[in-house]
């Protein structure tokens, strides 16, 4: 009897033992196993909908006065950056490699994750959204890490190992070393390939979740940058054909002190640049060459530039955010233009105008604006790259125009800035228009830094 | 034999008194019977009178009395622990009858135990390292906090003072890295969990810190860090109800703002006029931000703009000059700490129970103007022995209260800001945004001022913390040395804080002109309602301890087994919640709603966000599961040996099952040398020599084998707001484990004739194993830093205690004496960081290997450059102002390691003195051998116009200088490189070596031993002064080496103990 009750008791304690010891420790933490965990990790915006933010100061957009770049909150980074000096970082970390890396961390973990939870008839949909949504981010941040710590690719030296480490699982034990310039653009193009047949044709509610738009929104910019006008034509169409909607401008109200309202109906994918003081800085003006290129009746003048107290100068605040964060991510704008280039950079010269011309019609203010009538490749082309400079201020793809512009002589430019009397100069295709490795980076996982010159 | 003799002739004697019984009187005898020590009563002492079998057992109060008709007698006094006294008396007696025991020392350290929490032990059969805190220590210092009893008296235990804030106390060293730092804290036989402020120091009968595996190992995986196990009061058997009383006040000095040297006002506001005129305000000056800007500043705007002449400007410039917002701060905002204790204790027993009953309050009015907390404790504790003692049954109930009302805040202020106007009127500040916007927003927004003073006492924030714990227990003798027993403890702590801004706060009225918004018309309209902002917040622990154990205890020929194993199982859960109402009405208790879910755009800046909605919970809970055995064996009194084992389980998150239980164990023993034959030392006649060796664990909740992410509900600048998302906490890390210290003990314990010197020492050395670090890891994994098991250290120290008696008789004078060595070092620990960067390493955990954990590194610093007042440091030998290289390429071989800035030796020297009623007993404490950095000018502070070090003043100005200082010039533009190179100079460094005065304690007590017309058994009046200063200390530096932000403020304290 006695020993019937001890073993009755073992056996009790023991089976509350299972369940007791396998409690969940703590309400918020989770080991993302669900659907919806995964979901969740995506939904994070300030990571994942997140892009380098450091490129616009290297651009001949803005100017910014001595005592303005002393009164910048990094004046390392920041300062370095504008100057393009050979040492940017001087040791310090540099969160446009960091949280690219660390979006892609989460993308692969959620891809690894997926492998493991059951596809149902129930769940699939949601399954399939949520591979083909960590596809695009892994995808999208690479893309952003070759704009910025890459040179622009070319014939001779795609196949060097310029591009950045490929990591494609969520083993943080093993390291990756640089992957060729070709090979980098080939998993991107891939990851984007393979995202599209999962994902839905517009985003899932809310516009800061990828789609098809956005994968052929990406890929189009892809295509351009990398001279594959035929293909960027291509993916331009299909990215149209779900949605070429504009905002016409003369309806926006440009008093405003941020005219263009966030997710606006142009927004294809929203993503914010990591915060840097110069994007919102009131002594950061944009540069007078560029206010000059707005003609009058030019309705983006008044909806993208804040007047200063101080004479002739100007403040952005036509960010597609809606606030003082620089816009990175895709907007249909920014496809219309690179439809027009790659028309007539295949000789529809023609076609190539009519699509500009349909574009600017609702960036004008309509009594005054007269269509564009140029059949000549070289005058479309350039006016085509003038209107892409004064329509993409701010959203971060000028750095990438330059890079790839400087390839072509005709088009290439020299970049100067006059600091108290000192004169720094930017050339074409120099070596400083791919950024330094963080020394983080170096120390533990031994590539090759970006050789700057001297 | 001489002995049989001696009694048979007494028998005979008695005899024939005996036979003349009728020719005499029958006489009363009555007296007490008391300690020869302390003079207090024994009850319960045993009163014979030889010869006869008349017998009685001394009272509560130690009174006895009895007839008898004999013409003399021979009392017979006995009482447990005490010498037994043969009084022969002469009957009748003319007067009460005083007997006074001796205690009986070699009795008495035989009755010494030492508690583990799961047994009692007499200190004879323990190998392990016990340290003990009795009863005249707990009682000897006055504060509120139990752990502060524990300061300075207890050889291996410090409470670490620089960036103590995860680790306050350490036993014995810091034995993890990233992991749980704390002791584990066991009260009446289980680990409490909640916070030790709740329980009142005078509840406390003693302390036992467990320091090595032998002592601690019995609670596994979480003895890591040593225990430190708490014994309440309790009362004794056959005992009436004696009650005590205790009150004190204690007056601390107000903290002192002027401690750390500042920068004067007119050197900051030189310094704004320069940074003015090179337009740094510019870009500020215009932000879209409104970003404020200090009063001198906006007086320079002014006067630029043509809106003050210039001779307003400088009136107010050189009103400004001259004023220090510290000395207003201190005169509206502080004022001395007062708090008072009472505590009230009834304890005693009957033939077949002991009961103790106790109620204590402690109220304190903070340094800060308007705020204050108060305690409330209430303890019961009964135990009942039933079956003829087979059975015993315990109950305790224990709970507390305590309430914290915060009216004050410390407002942020300009260094030389106005709070009040000559007339006596508050004045606005500048806050958040610049006065220029705030002066000039249009009408229908609320006032946007800041007024500091009337914001003292306008907070309405209270919290309420309540504590319950409930102790059952039975315990069964199954038979002769073997027992079962089984025990429960049910914790339940709620926290509930209701924080209320009244409408009329800055706070409140900010946040709704922040959410005014415009409507279409041009008309303003509130997104956030009028009325207070309430937040709510509460939080509950709960936890159940159960525990079944069987124990053995039986002589068994020569020796004695003691063995005792069972089982246990534990749940911890804590539940917090807390949200926020708008438009909150205090009077009739009604707010209102407002819109969460929409981004509005803000008043002063028109960017977007959300109200925020501070609502949140959370959540976690905490399994165990243990199995534990324990056993010891004694032979012939002089050979022991210990052994111990306990295997853990937890629900810890991720670790596979396979890793979730870990064995830990250890063995001890011990051999008193001076019970051998051959031990022939008259000197010391008590030797005895004890090791152990074992490991105990320790767990790091925060680190999981899985991916882990934290779910987070959106906040007011998420970009969609209400959409919950997670991030990632922990990338996947399989091979995690938990951490394990193995612990070496030496120990020798030793007595001169009579205990006039009694020593302890004790020599460990502790090896951390797989301890939990952070590595970096390339930043293109995503992860900067990874945390895994990989780190090993090694602490060698050694632990002193000698007391000795250096005179004994009307004059008595006792010395005690602690020593601790503790030198700790990083074993393995792949270092991947820059060298440069380890100059941090007194300030941040940055684990080198063959170092301290705490370090302090320094760049060699080769004085200022004569042309521009550079510092210098030296580079491969040469001077040098490369700042970048110099922090880029330095190797750790070319930094100057100075040594480790936690203590290597501390303890203390205590002199008691006792003559006639009075004692007088005084603490010093001395921590040596550990260096700090002295605090400087920041020149990226003082460049963005922020005040900083009063070094400025002593900076480098033109050539020459560099002669007399070493606080190199003011750079035009900030350089970080040479900022850190100032911070971190050899120049800057000090020894920490010091000795201070901690405290003294004066009493004088009465007892009724000595003057029977009192109408209490006991008295004592105290006064007791703390932080009374340092006595000596190596370096020059004004400031005191471990306190550099503000002094340890002095106290004085005044009581009153009474034992009825």
């Amino acid at each position: 009897m006695k020993r019937k009750a001890i073993y009755i008791i073992s056996a009790l304690l023991l089976s509350a033992c299972e369940g007791f010891l396998d409690e969940k420790p703590s309400k918020d933490i989770v080991v993302p196993s669900t659907l919806q965990d995964l979901k969740a990790m995506l939904d994070n915006t300030s990571t994942m909908n997140m892009t380098s933010g450091i490129s616009v100061i290297g651009t001949d957009d803005i100017e910014i006065p001595a005592d303005g770049l002393a009164s910048l909150v990094s004046s390392t980074i920041e300062g370095n950056s504008y100057l393009w000096k050979k040492d940017v970082l001087e040791g310090s970390k540099f969160l446009d490699w960091n949280e690219n890396y660390f979006a892609i961390l989460t993308s692969n973990i959620v891809l690894d994750q997926l492998q493991g939870i059951q596809l149902t008839e129930l769940n699939k949909g949601e399954w399939e959204v949520t591979y083909g949504s960590a596809l695009f981010y892994r995808a999208y941040r690479y893309y952003d890490l070759m704009r910025l710590f890459s040179p622009q690719i070319d014939f001779d030296n795609k196949a060097e190992k310029l591009g950045v480490p490929l990591r494609l699982t969520s083993d943080i034990t093993s390291m990756q070393d640089r992957a060729s310039l070709q090979e980098c653009y080939e998993q991107i193009k891939k990851d984007l390939l393979e995202s599209i047949t999962y994902l839905p044709d517009t985003p899932q509610t809310y516009l800061t979740r990828p789609s098809k738009w956005a994968a052929y929104g990406l890929l189009s910019r892809m295509s351009l940058q990398l001279g594959e006008y035929e293909l960027a034509l291509d993916y331009t169409q299909r990215c149209l054909a779900i949605g070429d909607e504009l905002m016409d401008y003369s309806v926006l109200d440009s008093e405003a002190v941020f005219p263009i309202p966030q997710f606006n109906k142009e927004v294809i994918f929203h993503s914010v640049m990591i915060f840097y003081s110069y994007l919102s800085r009131p002594m950061t003006y944009i540069h007078p060459d560029l206010i000059a290129l707005y003609g009058d009746g030019d309705l983006r003048f008044d909806v993208f530039f804040r007047p200063r107290m101080e004479e002739g100068k100007f403040n952005f605040k036509g960010n597609y955010t809606g606030t003082a964060d620089g816009f990175s991510g895709i907007a249909v704008d920014e496809i219309h233009l690179i439809r027009a280039e790659s028309l007539i950079r295949t000789g529809k010269v023609i076609q190539g105008m009519e699509v500009l011309n349909r574009f600017l019609e609702t960036r004008w203010d309509k009594e005054s604006y007269q269509p564009l009538l140029i059949n000549d490749y070289n005058s479309a082309l350039k006016k085509v790259i003038e209107e892409r400079q004064k329509t993409l201020v701010y959203r971060g793809t000028r750095w990438d125009d330059l890079k790839r512009l400087n390839k072509e002589p005709e088009l290439q430019q020299t970049i100067t800035r006059n600091m108290d009397g000192e004169i720094y100069t930017l050339l074409p295709n120099s070596p400083r228009y791919a950024y330094p490795i963080p020394q983080q980076e170096l120390d533990l996982n031994p590539i090759p830094q970006n050789i700057r010159g001297n | 034999m001489s002995k049989i003799i001696f009694i048979l002739m007494l028998c005979g004697y008695m005899q024939l008194t005996a036979n003349n019984v009728f020719a005499q009187e029958v006489s009363d005898i009555s007296g007490e019977v008391r300690s020869a020590s302390d003079r207090e009563p024994l009850p319960g002492a045993t009163i014979v009178i030889k010869g006869s079998s008349s017998a009685t057992i001394t009272d509560a109060s130690g009174r006895f009395s009895f007839r008898t008709a004999a013409e003399r007698v021979v009392l017979q006094v006995s009482y447990l622990g005490f010498v037994g006294l043969d009084t022969t008396l002469a009957l009748p007696l003319d007067r009460e009858l005083y007997l006074f025991l001796q205690a009986d020392e070699l009795v008495l350290s035989e009755v010494e135990v030492v508690s583990t929490g799961y047994q009692e032990i007499p200190r004879e059969r323990a190998s392990g390292s016990f340290a003990q805190v009795g009863q005249e220590l707990v009682n000897r210092k006055v504060s509120t906090n139990v752990m502060d009893r524990l300061q300075d008296i207890t050889p291996g235990v410090i409470f670490n003072r620089s960036n103590a804030s995860n680790d306050p106390i350490s036993i014995r060293g810091r034995s993890t890295i990233f992991a749980n730092t704390m002791p584990l804290v066991v009260i009446d036989n289980f680990p409490y969990d909640g916070p030790l402020e709740n329980i009142n120091p005078n509840d406390v009968e003693s302390f036992t810190i467990l320091r090595d595996a032998a002592a601690a190992s019995i609670w596994g995986a979480r003895a890591g860090n040593g225990v430190i196990v708490i014994t309440t009061k309790q009362g004794k058997r056959n005992t009436g109800p004696r009650v005590s009383l205790n009150s004190n006040v204690t007056v601390s000095e107000e903290p002192d703002l002027l401690y750390t040297p500042q920068m004067s006002s007119e050197d900051l506001i030189g310094l704004e006029r320069m940074l003015f005129v090179k337009g740094f305000y510019k870009s500020s000056e215009k932000s879209i931000n409104k970003t404020a800007l200090s009063p001198v500043v906006e007086t320079l705007i002014a006067e630029r703009d043509g809106v003050i002449s210039s001779q307003e400007a400088d009136r107010r410039i050189a009103d400004y000059t001259n004023h220090d917002v510290r000395n207003e701060l201190q005169k509206h905002y502080y004022r001395p700490r007062l708090s008072q204790q009472y505590s009230l204790g009834i304890s005693g027993g009957g033939e077949r129970n002991t009961y103790t009953v106790s109620a204590g309050y402690d109220g304190i009015d903070e340094s800060i103007v308007g705020n204050s907390r108060n305690r409330l404790t209430l303890n019961a504790k009964n135990t009942w022995h039933f079956l003829k003692e087979k059975l015993e049954a315990n109950v305790g109930l224990y709970y507390s209260r305590s309430d914290i009302s915060t009216a004050t805040d410390i407002p942020p202020t300009y260094a030389y800001d106005y709070l009040e106007g000559p007339d006596g009127s508050s004045l606005p500040v500048t806050r958040g945004y610049s006065r220029r916007f705030i002066e000039g927003v249009e009408q229908g927004l609320l006032d946007w001022n800041f007024y500091p003073l009337e914001e003292i006492g306008k907070l309405d924030n209270k919290s309420l913390t309540a504590d319950m714990r409930v102790n059952v227990g039975l315990s069964y003798k199954i038979f002769d040395g073997f027992r079962a027993s089984l025990s429960h403890q049910y914790w339940n702590n709620s926290f509930s804080q209701r924080n209320h801004r009244v409408e009329s706060s800055y706070f409140v009225r900010d946040l709704i002109n922040q959410y005014t918004s415009r409507a279409g018309d041009g008309s303003l309209y509130r997104n956030i309602p009028e009325g207070g902002i309430l937040d709510i917040n509460s939080l509950n622990g709960m936890s159940h301890n159960f525990r079944a154990q069987l124990s053995y205890d039986k002589t068994l020929g020569a020796g004695r087994l003691t063995a005792l194993g069972g089982y246990e199982a534990k749940s911890l859960e804590n539940i917090g919640d807390w949200t926020r109402y708008y438009g909150y009405d205090d009077e009739n208790g009604v707010s209102r709603l407002v819109d969460n879910m929409s981004r509005f755009r803000r008043y002063y800046n028109n960017s977007l966000a959300s109200i925020p909605s501070y609502a949140g919970h959370s959540g976690t809970k905490d399994n165990y599961l243990s199995w534990f055995f324990n056993t010891s064996y004694v032979f012939h009194k002089k050979y022991v040996f210990n052994g111990s084992l306990r295997r853990d389980a937890s629900n810890l998150f991720g670790v596979r099952s396979n890793q979730k239980a870990v064995p830990l164990w250890s063995v001890g023993a011990s051999w008193v040398i001076s019970e051998e034959g051959f031990w022939k030392s008259s000197g010391l006649p008590f030797l005895r020599l004890r090791t152990t060796y074992g490991y105990n664990g320790n767990v790091d909740r925060n680190t999981s084998a899985f991916t882990t992410a934290r779910y987070v509900s959106a906040d007011a600048f998420s970009l969609i707001p209400n959409l919950p998302y997670a991030f990632i906490v922990n990338p996947p890390n399989p091979n995690l484990r938990w951490e394990r210290i193995g612990i070496l003990n030496i120990a020798l314990d030793f007595e001169t004739l009579d205990g006039r010197i009694r020593s302890t020492v004790e020599y460990y050395v502790k090896e951390g194993k797989d301890l939990i670090g952070d590595s970096p890891v390339a930043p293109s994994t995503g992860k900067t830093l990874f945390r895994e098991n990989f780190a090993d250290t090694r602490t060698k120290g050694w632990d002193i205690e000698i007391s000795s008696a250096n005179l004994q008789g009307r004059l008595e004078w006792d010395t005690r004496f602690i020593f601790s060595a503790v030198n700790e070092k990083v074993i393995y620990y792949p270092d991947d960081i820059r060298a440069s960067t380890y100059l941090q390493g007194s300030t941040r955990l940055l684990p080198q290997e063959g170092k301290p954990l705490y370090q302090l590194l320094s760049l060699p610093f080769a004085g200022l450059d004569p042309e521009n007042g550079n510092p210098l440091i030296y580079k491969d030998g040469l001077p040098s102002d490369d700042y970048s290289t110099i922090l880029s390429s330095l190797t750790v071989d070319e930094l100057i390691y100075h040594g480790p800035s936690r203590p290597r030796f501390y303890g203390s020297l205590m002199n008691t003195v006792r003559w006639r009623n009075f004692s007088f007993s005084a603490n010093m404490s001395y921590r040596l051998g550990y260096f700090y950095r002295r605090e400087t000018v920041n020149y990226s502070n003082i460049l963005i116009g922020r005040i900083s070090h009063s070094d400025y003043v002593l900076r480098w100005q033109q050539s020459g200088d560099e002669l007399v200082t070493d606080v190199p010039s003011m750079p035009t533009v900030n350089n970080f490189n040479r900022n850190t190179v100032m911070a971190y100079g050899s120049n800057l460094v000090e020894r920490g070596d010091h000795i201070r005065l901690q405290d003294i304690r004066l009493s004088y007590s009465l007892k009724r031993s000595e003057l029977p017309c009192l109408p209490f058994q006991s008295a004592e009046f105290y006064t007791y002064a703390d932080n009374l200063g340092i006595l000596w200390k190596f370096s020059n530096d004004p400031l005191d080496p471990d306190f550099r932000t503000q002094k340890p403020l002095g106290s004085v304290a005044v009581g009153l103990k009474v034992n009825f």
